[in-house]
């Protein structure tokens, strides 16, 4: 059976999928993401494999790249702060925080290079290769040309084809594995053309065999059921409120998105304040699961029946959970945000609706595009709603049962010319593991990387370096066989491991194969054999002697200083 | 505050008064929680001291525990015979949590008591005061963004904290540690304080740094595939790097408003 790492994944929402790869695969996990239950399916972890207690970190080689690190980090919040200095200097507790998990990963990466060293490993499966808690292994898999795919777990059909963004938009490119899966075919059209226009064009694939979540939408969960498990009436309409939470990736996320959030909740509630039939209609509002923290939950619920008491909203029921129930009790739908719900709710053939935040329709989008933001939306499927009038009016439109069937009917018509198939999370896992299948038992079928055929380096230069405490490190210098850039590769300890790394400029894949008699690096020969000796003659001096005080760090220097001048 | 006349029947050793005077100032703090266990140290070693089981009712009533805080009370009681047991703000805030009468609460001074107090007394009702939001740090974890305000007892002016996480969605009454005030904390204090004092930060002068943020999370991920320029630590922490630069730039942002 071909190894597989499997990274980020966890039980309670991919049960389906670790099991059917635990059936076709040795499958290898990190013990810290590694469930009980899988014991029984053969899951090995990597700390069964390798030693942990046996490896030494890399102390001087994590120290300096902290310090590239840091430097990084104070000359662009200078840059973003404007204030002129080439540096804005990090406070002690930054550093802290900033070295804690540099340390953490660095010391995964270092593990899961080990793993590599030692057994064939023929894929790495992850779920959203952007994390830091699973990059580090991307790139090294990747850097030995083992083929990487994510398996993402959200839904993107909702998102915003890259025409109708302002230029300022960048192309979306969060991912770097070679084979990125997805759930259907409008969100491969996303994916691409975002890619397409973006310099990581051709790095990487996007495919589609469904995204086999657990506890996404079930199909076959029936709206009375759906409302007896809710406790919530059946001959009332019912309007779903779907929030988001945010991440803190962007300054205007801090705050700006922040209120945005509760003023979402706000335009809803006081947009049917004085709403003729509003006791005609029953609430759900779903908050994020992100939210089931009982602080934050609290605090939120209170909010929000307050503001609905105000609006003389009574029923009103407030969860964290039971999204399937959720979809197949409603009628009609808002959200806060381009939510991955958005797209289940079309599954479900729910009308579903978005009230945009100011910075989509003031700054992200091109004037007049929102509804045209893609398929779905120029099909009807779903449709943002920016004022109380338009929100009141599509709420008038499905409370009447006629509109409601003609949703259905729209949606029906369009999973047949979208060719989506609603499939089971077990079905889906099914479809994975055969395409992995064929991938890895497909002669030839290899990186994205390496199928831009790799030429060999062409080393300018090799310099020693790193003259105290340790291993040394070469910097080799070597020119790009295509656009003849510059570049320089940090060769740790030896020099005879073969390696493959990009040009920077054009991405054309070099690789670097030690050729003794073309470097002609004598430091290397046999010659070098008499200066060994008398250079480690002089550590046996006596302990008067100036040398013997200094250590082993004088001898490492001698020692470079020599190869300089031997070169 | 009110009147104060406290049984002392055993005195305190010294470091013993210090730890004792330790929680006080951890609970006007907003930390009873920490100190609980150094109470229940001292309530061993001072079975008799009305000062112990004062702090341990004010505890009690601070998290909650209502029931709890009437026993101790009412063991508090029987340790003399004045009745009188510290400020009585703590007293009237179990009464009000009981729902029933306290013994010995009539005799309670409230004159000097905190306003709350004053206009309960008078009104027979209460309405929960606003926490007067003075300042905020801002704390990201892994993408997650927590938040602390700090403010002011909207009835005595003691100073303490709030803290946040994921969401301004929030409607909080908290007890004020020190005159046992109701005080609400909401959202809509929230936008006002931060639309009045950090208006570059919620107007759309923010989304200028968004681009500049964007684009080096996008060239990052460029680096990481076919680059030399960021470091490896850089492109192995990926959007954590973001995340870390965006919290240092936050931080940077409120100190220069």
């Amino acid at each position: 059976m071909k190894n597989v790492f499997v990274l980020g994944f966890f039980p309670d929402k991919s049960q389906a999928l670790l099991k059917r790869l635990c059936e076709n695969f040795n499958i290898i996990m990190f013990e810290s993401q590694f469930a009980k239950s899988l014991r029984d399916l053969g899951v090995q972890t990597l700390e069964e494999i390798i030693e942990l207690s046996q490896l030494e970190f890399p102390q001087a080689e994590f120290s300096w790249e902290i310090h590239q690190t840091v430097n990084q980090i104070e000359e662009q919040l200078a840059k973003l702060i404007s204030g002129g200095e080439k540096k804005a200097a990090l406070y002690e507790s930054e550093f802290m925080t900033i070295n804690k998990v540099a340390f953490s990963i660095y010391w995964r990466a270092f593990v899961f290079r080990q793993l590599l060293d030692k057994i064939d490993l023929d894929l790495l499966l992850v779920n959203a290769d952007y994390s830091c808690t699973r990059r580090p292994m991307v790139i090294e898999a990747k850097s030995k040309g083992i083929p990487v795919l994510d398996i993402e777990h959200g839904f993107f059909a909702m998102e915003p084809e890259p025409k109708v963004l302002h230029k300022n938009f960048l192309p979306s490119t969060p991912y770097i594995s070679d084979f990125v899966n997805l759930d259907n075919d409008l969100e491969k059209v996303f994916w691409d053309e975002h890619y397409e226009s973006s310099e990581l064009n051709e790095h990487v694939s996007f495919v589609v065999n469904g995204t086999p979540n657990d506890i996404s939408f079930d199909n076959n969960l029936k709206k009375e059921d759906a409302l007896t498990a809710l406790n919530l009436r059946p001959d009332k309409f019912t309007l779903s409120l779907i929030g988001s939470w945010i991440e803190a990736r962007i300054p205007s996320y801090v705050f700006k998105a922040q209120i945005e959030q509760v003023e979402f909740y706000k335009f809803v509630f006081q947009g049917l304040k004085n709403f003729p039939r509003k006791n005609d209609i029953q609430f759900i509002v779903k908050l994020h699961p992100a939210f089931a923290t009982k602080q934050v939950f609290e605090d939120s619920t209170n909010y929000l029946k307050h503001l609905a008491q105000e609006c003389g909203l009574e029923d009103v029921l407030l969860t964290c959970t039971g999204l399937s129930e959720v979809l197949s009790g409603s009628d009609m739908l808002i959200a806060s945000n381009r939510s991955s719900v958005l797209w289940e709710a079309f599954l479900a053939s729910v009308p579903a609706f978005i009230y945009p935040t100011e910075s989509v329709v003031n700054y992200m989008f091109k004037k007049g595009t929102l509804n045209n933001c893609n398929a779905l939306f120029q099909k009807g499927a779903m449709k943002y709603v920016t004022n109380v009038e338009q929100f009141q009016n599509a709420v008038e439109f499905y409370l009447q049962r006629e509109n409601l069937e003609a949703h259905k009917s729209l949606c029906k018509k369009l999973f047949k010319e979208l060719n989506i198939e609603p499939l089971s999370a077990k079905e889906k896992s099914e479809r994975l593991c055969d395409w992995i299948n064929t991938l890895l038992e497909s002669p030839g079928v290899d990186t994205v990387e390496q199928k831009k055929e790799s030429v060999l380096m062409n080393v300018v230069d090799i310099k020693t370096e790193h003259v105290c405490t340790g291993p040394m490190s070469y910097l080799v210098t070597w020119s790009c066989d295509l656009c003849e850039e510059e570049n320089v590769l940090r060769k740790r300890a030896s020099l005879l491991l073969d390696e493959s790394t990009n040009c920077k400029k054009c991405g054309q894949v070099h690789k670097y194969v030690y050729d003794e008699d073309k470097y002609s690096f004598e430091i290397l020969n046999a010659d070098i054999v008499n200066l060994d000796d008398t250079i480690l003659h002089n550590r046996n001096v006596s302990e008067d002697d100036e040398i013997y005080l200094l250590g082993q760090d004088l001898i490492f220097s001698v020692n470079t200083y020599i190869s300089h001048l031997i070169k | 505050m009110g009147s104060v006349k406290l049984n002392k029947s055993i005195i305190m050793e010294d470091n013993d008064q210090q730890l004792l005077d330790h929680c006080i100032s951890q609970r006007e703090n907003g930390k009873c929680i920490e100190v609980a266990g150094d109470l229940k140290t001292l309530l061993k070693k001072y079975p008799q001291n009305s000062s112990v089981f004062i702090e341990i009712v004010k505890m009690c009533i601070l998290v909650g525990k209502i029931d709890r805080a009437y026993r101790f009370y009412l063991k508090l009681s029987k340790l003399d015979n004045s009745r009188i047991y510290g400020e009585p703000e703590y007293l009237l805030r179990l009464q009000i949590g009981l729902q029933k009468p306290l013994p010995g609460f009539d005799e309670l001074n409230f004159e000097k008591g905190a306003n709350w107090c004053q206009n309960f007394i008078k009104t027979g009702k209460e309405v929960a005061v606003a926490f007067k939001i003075k300042d905020i740090s801002v704390f990201c974890s892994a993408g997650t963004v927590n938040y602390i305000f700090y403010g002011a007892c909207g009835s005595c002016g003691n100073l303490s904290s709030v803290e946040l996480y994921r969401t301004f969605l929030i409607r909080r009454e908290f007890l004020c540690p020190v005159c046992f005030a109701n005080q609400l904390f909401e959202y809509e204090a929230i936008k006002e304080f931060l639309q009045k004092n950090y208006k570059k930060m919620v107007d759309e002068q923010a989304y200028t740094l968004d681009d500049k943020l964007r684009k080096i999370q996008y060239e990052l991920n460029v680096d990481t595939v076919k680059g030399n320029s960021y470091s490896k630590i850089s492109k192995y922490l990926n959007q954590d790097y973001i995340f870390s630069l965006n919290q240092f730039l936050t931080t940077r942002l409120l100190e220069h408003q």
